[in-house]
């Protein structure tokens, strides 16, 4: 891309009153690429965090291994692919809206969707598992963690779900080029709540 | 060369903004800068109405304090929790950053607008969910939390030790909103400064003053996230009954405190960086030089964001972590001081040789850097572990983070605002008033504070509410008393402030586009600049920001852009 | 900033001169520089004012002022280093290395009150130790080794004359050592905010000579055999 071409500033509507700027950026980013970026790099600083936060405290107490072989192994690997499933559904989807193909990409993007959904399903499950073995937040220290761990990891899939939803929305009205790069900071986003996973997932269910 | 072409459409102006999308809702930056620092002066005055009840009890101890009424213990925990919190994440970070970012970043490389306006307008609201959270945790039962800004665990982490349980919930939730909303903005600021500067704004053409707004956003960025999780964490402690923090429930207050810290000490450089960005921008535009040695200070400036993430330990010497960690912090500790060490010499090379202006913002920076400077001297004592000792958690310490928050937030921010002023609402503030508010809080700001240098090396310890109860501080009853004083009528003096403001804005002269023969590009725009800044062409960037008094040239300064007039 | 060290209590511990020593040496430094940086920030202002005809030096960073500030960034950097090798022992002497001490006392801290635990007869703190409410008495001269640990939040045992402070954490065990070099009554304070009585958790250190303390703690263990037998 010419550096100096000019973009439309991301974040308009199209209607909105402001004009164009000029892009100043990095060849081939936009401010909403680099925008996603950075919401990720300081996102990783939080999990970052809580994962640290939770191998510290697992050092100090080693009798967590035992509670942690009280999850549910099953469940957590299924869901990993649905995950795993979940995002090559949106990588088509994005793949689409370059090629402008309308009805793939939604149909995609509802597969994404009910993928999400699913995972939340299974989670829930879980969820309901534990509880019915008496093992809530308040059971201690690795059952804080573990359920403070995946539930903002839930919170993020939610997030996910909901910009999914909007773009999707949004297919119905715009045309799908000029949507193409919001789909692609949508699927990077994705990609990423399923990069959390890939670390939350072995951190509390394998480190038995 | 590209200019945007489609250009600004010349109707915009009379395109009439409802008074909700323009006032409330708006997504202008500049809008949004203003209602940023409409915060912060409200919660100031709360702030600053604690500020005034904790000196008031420490003075004068079990008598009521008028306006108010009694202090009594409980209540003055809770007043120094709500005037740290209040004061770093309501007034110092709307004030220090988000309003100068959203205001200036724009303006200064060439831009219309912010590259995310709507999320720009969201961070500005989840302040202010989070200031409205915060002030209600005064009203609600239990009263507000009383565990220190810090919110040391085992006693912010339950209701149990304090009885405070909603009050506790809504801090942390204030808390979060805070973080969450200034890492958007600063966000927002990274991104809009990397893809939208104006033709020819390469990396060495920015301000200074961009440059260190930045600097703070980063740091910010990268040690809020660790604090949000732990905040997440203490938040079920206390909602939920959890014991992440309760070691009677398996769990490690000192995990909050390491959380608390590698978020905190950055912290104070996020409050430090912008304050330093005005002085250097300032500092060029009255001494009619350029700032002395750019990339050097941009480099140390990198290296200060590098290393303030390696040093919190330092304020847990006595905290009980292994004593023999203290030797490799104080020596990260040390190293930090490098960096600001330079910087500050580079001002000082700046104003050598320079032909001073000695103006009103000139004159709060000049306030900023005396301050400062004790601040800083006073810090050596702390990072020291021996000597902290002795000094940790005593009115020193009180005392030297003062002497480096308020002469950042008050002496470099109210520069900043002196100085933009004319720029954001083409009025100019009345000098006279303007340097009689900068003498008066100059003169009460060390009558305040200084005193509790001498207090606190006597041993006087810090959070407690009622001296008279330790015999061996009577004698610091007069230092203490002067203190009192001092504070009140500090706080007294910002009224002249406010009195300025409606003055100038009423019946003020009307401001000229660049009063100061400034150089940078938003002397270039209208007073106050219109809706998209540029009217229909961008300014084309064609020199550096600081090309003062340049030899064989008419005139001493030499505006970045020229294809707009001056 | 000259003037203030002269509040600094009276030094009741061995190592208590050698802190001292620190905040001396680093007030003084600090000291100088305070002044030679204030005086010469208002000499650069003062001297450098705009004069009819005179301009600005067009100076981005010469070579030269450069190395000028390197050079004493360097000396800054050199003293911090004095500072701290200076301190070093100190903060070793104090806080890293527990010496042999004549007796060992556990503190325990609650919300609001301090209790001291010294040791039965055969030097266990089983039910027949000794606690004493608010009130630590020690031997004049000897080496006291105290276990500091907290019944619920974070408190701070402060003994500002010995010049001693240490969080005192809950459920955690944290070995402190002083010594005492003079007969009397001193000051002990909390020092970590820790609930609404933090502002009256006080207590009361009693350096005695042997005799006196002996007495004293042999009364304490009269009366609370008294009490149990009762
Ligand atoms: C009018 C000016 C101010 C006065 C008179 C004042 C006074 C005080 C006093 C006396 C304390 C100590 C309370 C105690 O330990 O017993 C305190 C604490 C504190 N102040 Fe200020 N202050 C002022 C402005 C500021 C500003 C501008 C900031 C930061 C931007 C600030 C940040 C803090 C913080 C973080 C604490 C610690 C609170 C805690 O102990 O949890 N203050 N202030
Ligand atoms: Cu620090
Ligand atoms: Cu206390």
């Amino acid at each position: 891309m010419d550096k100096n071409t000019t973009l439309p500033v991301l974040g308009f509507e199209p209607g909105d009153q402001l004009p164009t700027g000029h892009y100043s950026g990095p060849v081939g980013l936009t401010p909403g690429r680099l925008g996603i970026w950075a919401l990720i790099a300081s996102e990783i600083v939080l999990f970052a965090g809580l994962f640290g936060s939770f191998i510290l405290m697992r050092l100090i107490n080693p009798g967590w291994a035992e509670e942690a072989r009280h999850l549910n192994l099953y469940a957590g690997t299924l869901n990993s692919l649905v995950l795993l499933t979940s995002n090559f559904f949106m990588m088509k989807s994005s793949k689409s809206f370059v090629e402008d193909r309308a009805e793939d990409a939604r149909k995609f993007m509802v597969f994404t969707m009910l993928a999400g959904f699913v995972f939340l399903g299974i989670k829930a499950y879980e969820y309901s598992g534990e509880f019915a073995h008496g093992e809530f937040p308040t059971s201690g220290g690795f059952w804080s963690f573990y359920f403070l761990m995946t539930g903002i990891h839930a919170l993020h899939i939610l997030g996910g779900l909901f910009a999914i939803f909007l773009l999707l929305s949004k297919t119905r009205h715009e045309p799908l080029v000029s949507l193409a790069s919001r789909a692609n900071i949508t699927g990077i986003y994705w990609s990423f709540v399923e990069v959390v996973w890939i670390f939350l997932f072995p951190l509390l269910y394998l480190l038995a | 060369m590209s200019q945007d072409q489609q250009g600004h459409d010349e109707h915009g102006h009379e395109h009439q903004q409802s008074f909700i999308s323009h006032y409330i809702f708006s997504t202008d930056h500049k809008m949004i800068g203003k209602q940023f620092l409409l915060l912060s002066a409200i919660m100031a005055c709360f702030g600053g109405f604690m500020a005034y009840l904790i000196r008031w009890e420490v003075a004068f101890p079990n008598t009521p304090a008028p306006f108010f009424g009694l202090v009594t213990p409980d209540k003055f925990n809770a007043i120094i929790t709500l005037h740290g919190t209040i004061m770093i994440f309501f007034v110092g970070m709307p004030f220090l950053s988000a309003f100068p970012s959203n205001f200036l970043v724009p303006l200064m490389i060439g831009a219309r607008d912010m590259a995310f306006p709507k999320l720009n307008m969201a961070s500005f609201w989840i302040t202010f969910v989070g200031a409205v959270l915060l002030v209600s945790s005064i009203f609600v039962p239990g009263g507000p939390v009383a565990g220190g800004w810090v919110g040391y665990p085992p006693l912010s982490a339950s209701s149990e030790f304090t009885g405070v349980k909603i009050g506790a919930v809504l801090w942390i939730l204030a808390l979060a909103c805070a973080l969450v909303s200034s890492s958007l903005g600063g966000m927002n600021y990274l991104v809009t400064a990397a893809t939208l500067r104006a033709p020819g704004m390469t990396f060495n053409r920015i301000p200074m003053t961009v440059w260190f707004l930045l600097a703070s956003a980063i740091t910010f960025f990268f040690s809020a996230g660790p604090l949000i999780a732990g905040a997440f964490m203490m938040l079920m402690d206390n909602a939920f009954g959890t014991g992440f923090f309760l070691p009677a429930k398996g769990g490690e207050p000192m995990l909050w405190e390491h959380l608390f810290w590698f978020f905190g000490h950055p912290e104070v450089y996020v409050l430090f960086f912008p304050a330093l960005g005005f002085g250097l921008d300032i500092m060029a535009t009255f001494t009619r030089k350029p700032v002395f040695g750019y990339k050097l200070i941009l480099w140390c400036t990198g290296s200060a964001v590098a290393l303030s993430y390696i040093v919190w330990a330092h304020h847990m010497f006595m905290s009980g972590l292994n004593p023999l960690l203290a030797t490799p912090f104080s020596i990260t500790t040390i190293l930090i001081s490098v960096p600001f060490a330079i910087i500050i010499f580079c001002m000082f090379a700046t104003l050598r040789n320079g032909a001073i202006r000695l103006e009103l913002p000139f004159l709060w920076i000049i306030g900023f850097l005396a301050t400062f400077l004790i601040g800083g001297l006073t810090g050596i004592f702390l990072g020291s572990a021996s000597a902290d000792i002795y000094l940790h958690g005593t009115y020193f310490v009180v005392a030297h983070f003062h002497y480096t928050l308020f002469p950042s937030v008050f002496f470099g921010g109210f520069g900043a605002v002196y100085y933009w002023f004319p720029k954001m609402y083409g009025k100019k503030l009345n000098e006279k008033l303007g340097f009689l508010h900068l003498a008066l809080t100059f003169i009460f700001f060390n009558g305040t504070f200084w005193p509790l240098f001498k207090v606190g090396m006597g041993g006087m310890i810090r959070r407690i509410a009622d001296p008279s109860f330790y015999p061996q501080y009577h004698q610091f009853q007069g230092l203490n008393a002067f203190a009192t004083v001092s504070a009140i009528c500090l706080i007294a003096t910002q009224v002249i402030f406010l009195w300025n403001l409606v003055l100038s804005l009423n019946h003020g002269p009307q401001a000229e586009k660049n009063p100061y023969q400034s150089n940078t590009l938003e002397w270039i725009a209208d007073s106050p600049p219109p809706h998209g800044n540029w009217g229909p062409v961008l300014p084309v960037v064609t020199s550096d920001p600081y090309e003062y008094s340049k030899p064989g040239e008419a005139k001493d300064w030499q505006p970045q852009a020229t294809n707009l007039p001056v | 900033m000259f003037e203030m060290l002269g509040n600094l209590p009276e030094q009741l511990s061995s190592f208590a001169g050698d802190i001292d020593s620190v905040l001396k040496f680093i007030n003084l430094l600090t000291g100088i520089f305070f002044v030679g940086l204030e005086g010469y920030l208002i000499y650069l202002v003062v001297r450098y004012r705009q004069k009819k005809g005179k301009t600005a030096k067009y100076e981005h960073g010469d070579k030269a002022q450069i190395l000028w500030i390197l050079a004493f960034t360097l000396i800054i950097v050199f003293l911090d280093f004095l500072i701290d090798y200076k301190g070093a022992h100190v903060w070793a002497t104090v806080k890293e290395d527990l010496p042999a001490c004549d007796m060992t006392v556990q503190v325990q801290a609650k919300q609001f009150d301090w209790t001291f635990v010294y040791p039965d007869k055969d030097g266990n703190f089983g039910p027949n130790a000794i606690s004493s409410y608010r009130e630590f008495h020690v031997p004049v001269g000897k080496k006291i080794h105290v276990v500091l640990t907290s019944k619920d939040v974070i408190h701070d045992f402060f003994l500002p004359e010995v010049r001693l402070k240490q969080d005192v954490m809950p459920q955690r065990f944290i070995n402190e050592w002083f010594d005492t070099q003079k007969v009397g009554t001193y000051h002990i304070v909390c020092d970590e905010l820790c609930g609404y009585g933090h502002t009256r958790m006080t207590a009361v250190l009693h350096v005695d000579d042997q005799q006196t303390f002996d007495d004293w703690l042999a009364s304490k263990e009269k009366e609370q055999q008294g009490g149990t037998a009762q």
